[in-house]
Formats: C-alpha cells, structure tokens, sequence
C-alpha cells in the first residue's frame, strides 16, 4: 500500500508542467537517436548531459531516463522500414519487420512495435516499482565482501552472456578494469599508470572514453561502407493491424513483457539477449514456426516488447544495487554523480522523491511514446533521408564540444580521440566494446570492496566464503566459470571462430 | 597474420605493460594489499588470456591487410582533422575552429563542392554556437576574435 502512496507522490512530482516538458523533450531526442543509426542512447545521453547542469536532480534524471527508453522505441522503426537495425537491439526486428514492409504491411508492424513497447515498457516499470525497493532494503546487509562477489558474477555474467566469446568479453572486461586503475589511488594515494600527466590524476572520464569508443569509433567505421538508403513512408492510414494481426500479436506481448524484464536485470548485452530469446519462443511456440522470417507479426511484437521491458528491468541494479547493467545506464549514473547523487542500496530510502518521481515519469514517458512515435513516423523517417555525409560530420562535432563541456579540458578531447581509435581497431577485432565501459565504472568499485574485504579479516582470506550470501554468489561464479570452461574445450577453436563471428 | 592472432598480441603487450608497471607499485601484504595488486592481478589474468587466444587462434579467419588499409584513407584523415581541432581549439577558439573543421570534413572527406561546404560549415557553426553558448550557456574558449 506504501508504495501506492509514494507513487502518487511521485505523479504529483512528475506531473508538473516542467517536468513533463522533460519528459517530452527525452522521449523525442530518444526516438531520434533511436532511429538514425550510429547514434544510440549513449551518445544521445551524453550529448545531453550539459542541458541537465541547469535542472534540479529530478528533471534531469527524468530527461535522460527518457532518451533511454526513448531510443529503444525509435530503434524499431529502421528495423521495419530498411532493414537496418536503428539499435543493435532491433537486428531481430529486420527478420520479419521488412519483411512485412515488403508485403505492404509496414503500417501494421509499426504500430505493434509501438504498442508492444508500451506494453512491455509499461509492465517493467511496475517490475521495477515492486522489486527495486525490496532488492535495496536487501542490499543495505552487503559488506564490501557481499559487494565483491556480487560483481564477480556481474562480470562473469556479462562474459557468458556477451555477444562475442567468453575469452574475448573476459579480455575486454579486465581492460576495461584496467583502465579504471589510471589514477590516484583512493585507499592510499598513490598515483597509478599517470606517467607525471596531471590530467591523469583523477582518472580516465568515464564520458570521454565511453564517447570516443562508441561514438568516435562507430563513424570511423561506418565511413568506410556505403550508407545508401532506401526508405519507405508509411501513410498514418496505413497504421492499423487488422484483428487477426492484433490477436496474434497479444500473447508474444505479455510473454515477451516477462521476458525482457527478467533478462534486463542481467548485465551485458540484456536487451539483444532478450529480444532473441523473446524471438526464439515465440517461433517453439508457433504452430508454423517455418513461416518465421516471412513476415509473422508475433517476431515483430515479441522481440519489440522484450527490448523494451529490459530497459525497466535493467533500471533495477541500477537503482537499488547501484550496478549499471548497460553503457547508456553508466552514463545516467555519471549523471547523477555529477548532480551529487549516487545510486546504490541508500538510493531509495535516501532520495524517495527522486526515485518515485522516476517511476512516475517513466509510466508517463511510455504514453508519450506511443503518442509520438506513431503519428511522428513521417518525421523520423525525414531524418532517415539526411544523407549520412551530412550527419556524420554533425555527430563527430557534437561528440566534441559534448565530451569538452563535461570539465571544459582539452585533454578530455584527447583521451576522445583516442579510445575513438581504440573502439575502432576493437571494432575491426570484432571484440565487445559493451563491457569494456562497464567494466571501466564497475572495476574502482570491485577493487575497492576487494581490499577492504581483506583489510576488515585481517589478511584472511577466509572472509570470502565465511559469509552465506558472498559463498552463494561465489557458488554461482564457480559455475558459471565451469561452464564456460566446459564449453570452451567443448567446441574448441571452431567454437570461438563461430563464437566471434556471431559477434561481429 | 589473423585477426585473431593480432588481437591476442595486441592484449599480451597490454598485458605485459601492465605487468611491469604494477610491479613498480608498492604490493602491501595480505593485511593491507597496496594498490598495485589489483593491477597485478589483473595484468597476469590479461596476459592469461592473450595467450589462450594465441594458442586458439591457429586457422582464424584470414583477414586482408592490405584491403583494410586500403578503405582506412578517410579513418587517418578524420583522425588527423579531429587531432588539429584539439590543437586549435582552446587557442583558435570554438568559432573559427569549428567553422574550419567543419569545412574540410565536408569539402574533403565528404566531397561537398567548395560553396556548399562553406555553406554547411557556416550553418551549422552557427547552429552551434547558439545551441552550446546561447542556450546551453557554455563556456567554450572565444579565441584570438573573442567570438
């Protein structure tokens, strides 16, 4: 009943005019970034993190939440019309989407990839609503040993369930922890990899160096294959499912609902996990499961829900643990760093307004998508026909002078460029770039509760197992290792070859 | 040499750098690990796993340098453009560098025809300008013009 009561606070908060401007305004520069691919929800956050130094905590957090789940909506919508994925999370959405583009169906997939993100995006939030608090008021028990193994398994989930192999994410995992080492360090104040640079001495940002490898690194990529584009404009006529259509599309929703949500709340890549499992599924469970990827509405609804309500389920680590499970959650989380609040167990209970408010305004923001999205097509699609030699060099300046008004350093622009060929040469390498910048946030944290583990026993390493709940979670790392492990002597090189490929 | 191959040479050279610097760093004891341990730690799991791809990688995907290096004209060309607005930058300041940049990414690397260039340089510095200083009230250096 509490948290009815907060809720309704949190609508009194979120409902105001401001606020709901905010909201607007995130959901709309989401669904652009969405759609134009090459500018996901992390550069799109970035981007508008200094707009945020103005706003009260709420408003900004509302905005860039906004642009989060904004973007996971407008990532469908080049799926349907070009069969390029706006997101990497829409590649399922290609399969039948153009498909039903083809057979002039394009208006029908629209609007059930619409309707199913809001679905999905609707029925996370109230997962968030309910889980988030219960798994805070649980995590207030974790010592810095609980928090240690925690992220272990965080680690080797994101290894297990990444896009590339094991051994490749692991690798690009401890790089990742490595690179959040430069800098003085906490416990003892000794300077770490600086070489003497003083810009150096507080670390590597966390904003540049996500920029620069997603940004940065993406362009340089694309610039080397064509971007000619055919589109297709759907008219607002043609919007409609027929009943069949729309009966056919309920039950992938409320699966794909349960799905995305669960599947969110794990690190690594959850939103292309889920809409694949969302996908797989749906085509056990088809009486004609050979007429997948010939244009079945169910593998547009499906895939479409899930992605979207693992944007809610990630928000819940994020929230109540202070884990973010993806790059876009990590820079929402520098975000509220840089507004003097930091996620993690006290969150809610420290900061109850701010977090209803939230939830409220993401109930909000998934009706204003649905309203946007669907009669906006026409629009979006406009933004599809910017010849890319003219976005790119507009995305490359406002990578710049975004990653520059952080700190105002021009050596923050250096560390840009930098990772941006970093991203790039990965890119080539076909590596994960995803837990490199997890891994560059989460790393302080892990050796943090490392050391002060150690220093709590004494020297002993028996803290790590004299815990129930830090031995569960050592149990989990063990075998999630072992299977790894197994699988790799299993399939042997073939197995990563086909691994890495599948990556790429 | 494979993809595969270079990476794995690639992360053990990391690795190995890593290693040796963390060693540089005072180790502390179990009571009181110091802080290069966390770095030795993981510079040996690094280095660990350069090795277990370079033993797998035998038979990887063949991979054409020269091809490769040969599409990457525009990467270097953009690094370079981007590498000279850092420099210029904070000295030139945010109008006429923008502006600049701008301009040789279209008239060179996107092939815009001179005037066209220009045009979309000029507008879109402008766009910029108003966005990052008037609305978002940016401090962004005014250079020698004190634009």
């Amino acid at each position: 009943m509490d948290a009815f009561i907060d809720l309704y606070n949190g609508f009194q908060n979120a409902l105001t005019l401001h606020n709901i401007y905010l909201c607007f305004l995130g959901c709309l520069w989401g669904s652009m970034v969405g759609v134009l691919p090459g500018i996901g929800p992390l550069a799109g956050i970035t981007l508008l993190i200094p707009a945020t130094y103005g706003l009260d905590v709420t408003g900004a957090i509302i905005m860039l939440a906004g642009i989060y789940y904004g973007a996971m909506y407008g990532g469908s919508t080049t799926s349907i019309l070009m069969n390029i994925p706006g997101e990497s999370a829409s590649v399922v959405t290609c399969l039948d989407g153009y498909r039903m583009t083809q057979k002039g169906r394009a208006g029908a997939a629209l609007f059930i990839a619409a309707f199913g993100s809001w679905v999905g995006g609707t029925l996370s939030v109230l997962g968030v609503m309910l889980l988030a608090p219960v798994l805070a008021n649980l995590a207030t028990k974790f010592g810095p040993t609980e928090i240690f193994a925690l992220l272990l398994v965080a680690f080797l989930l994101l290894g297990s369930l990444g896009t590339g192999s094991f051994l490749k994410t692991s690798a690009m995992v401890i790089l990742g922890m490595l690179a959040g080492t430069v800098g003085m360090d906490t416990l003892t104040g000794v300077y770490r990899f600086t070489h003497g640079m003083r810009d150096l001495y507080d670390g590597l940002g966390f904003v540049p160096v996500a920029m620069g490898m997603f940004g940065i690194g993406e362009i340089l990529s694309a610039t080397e294959q064509s971007m000619v584009r055919e589109v297709y404009r759907p008219r607002l006529r043609e919007l409609l499912t027929n009943w069949e259509e729309f009966r056919a599309s309920i039950g992938p929703i409320l699966r794909g609902s349960g799905i995305g949500f669960f599947i969110g709340l794990l690190p690594g890549a959850a939103h292309i996990l889920s809409s694949f499992v969302s996908y797989t599924v749906e085509k056990r469970l088809a009486k004609r499961p050979e007429e997948f990827g010939h244009g079945r509405i169910e593998g547009v609804a499906g895939p479409e829900t899930a992605n979207n309500a693992a944007t809610g389920g990630a928000m819940v680590p994020f929230l109540s643990l202070g884990i973010p499970t993806t790059p876009a959650i990590a820079v929402i989380m520098v975000a509220l760093l840089i507004h003097g609040v930091r996620p993690g167990p006290l969150f809610i209970s420290e900061n109850p307004k701010l977090f209803w408010s939230l939830i409220a305004s993401m109930y909000l923001g998934n009706l204003i998508l649905v309203a946007l999205n669907l009669p906006l097509i026409g629009l979006f699609v406009s933004l599809l026909r910017v010849p890319f030699r003219i976005l790119f060099p507009v995305v490359l300046f406002i990578c710049l002078i975004g990653t520059y008004s952080i700190n105002y350093s021009s050596f923050d622009l250096i560390i840009l460029l930098g990772f941006g060929f970093l991203g790039y040469f990965f890119r080539k390498l076909e590596y994960d770039l995803a837990p490199f910048v997890l891994a560059l946030i989460i790393g302080p944290l892990m050796e943090e509760a490392f050391r002060q583990s150690l220093m709590r026993s004494g020297g002993s390493p028996s803290i790590f197992w004299q815990s129930p709940i830090a031995l569960g979670f050592f149990l989990i790392a063990g075998v999630l290792l072992g299977l790894n492990i197994m699988r790799g002597l299993k399939s042997g090189g073939r197995g990563e070859k086909e691994a890495s490929s599948v990556g790429s | 040499m494979t993809k595969e191959r270079f990476g794995s040479l690639f992360l053990l050279l990391v690795g190995g750098y890593a290693l040796i610097h963390s060693l540089r760093l005072p180790l502390g004891n179990w009571n009181q690990p110091g802080p290069g341990v966390f770095p030795l730690i993981l510079s040996l799991l690094l280095s660990a796993i350069g090795v277990a791809l370079l033993v797998s990688s035998k038979g990887g995907n063949p991979f054409n340098w020269k091809d490769s290096l040969s599409r990457q004209n525009k990467t270097w060309a953009i690094m370079g453009l981007t590498a000279g607005f850092i420099v210029g930058f904070n000295r030139l300041g945010f109008v006429f560098t923008s502006g600049l940049y701008l301009f040789l990414l279209f008239f060179w690397i996107c092939r815009f025809r001179v005037q066209i260039a220009a045009v979309l340089a000029a507008g879109i510095t402008g766009a910029g300008w108003y966005l990052f200083v008037k609305i978002l009230n940016l401090q962004l250096p005014p250079g020698l013009w004190r634009v």
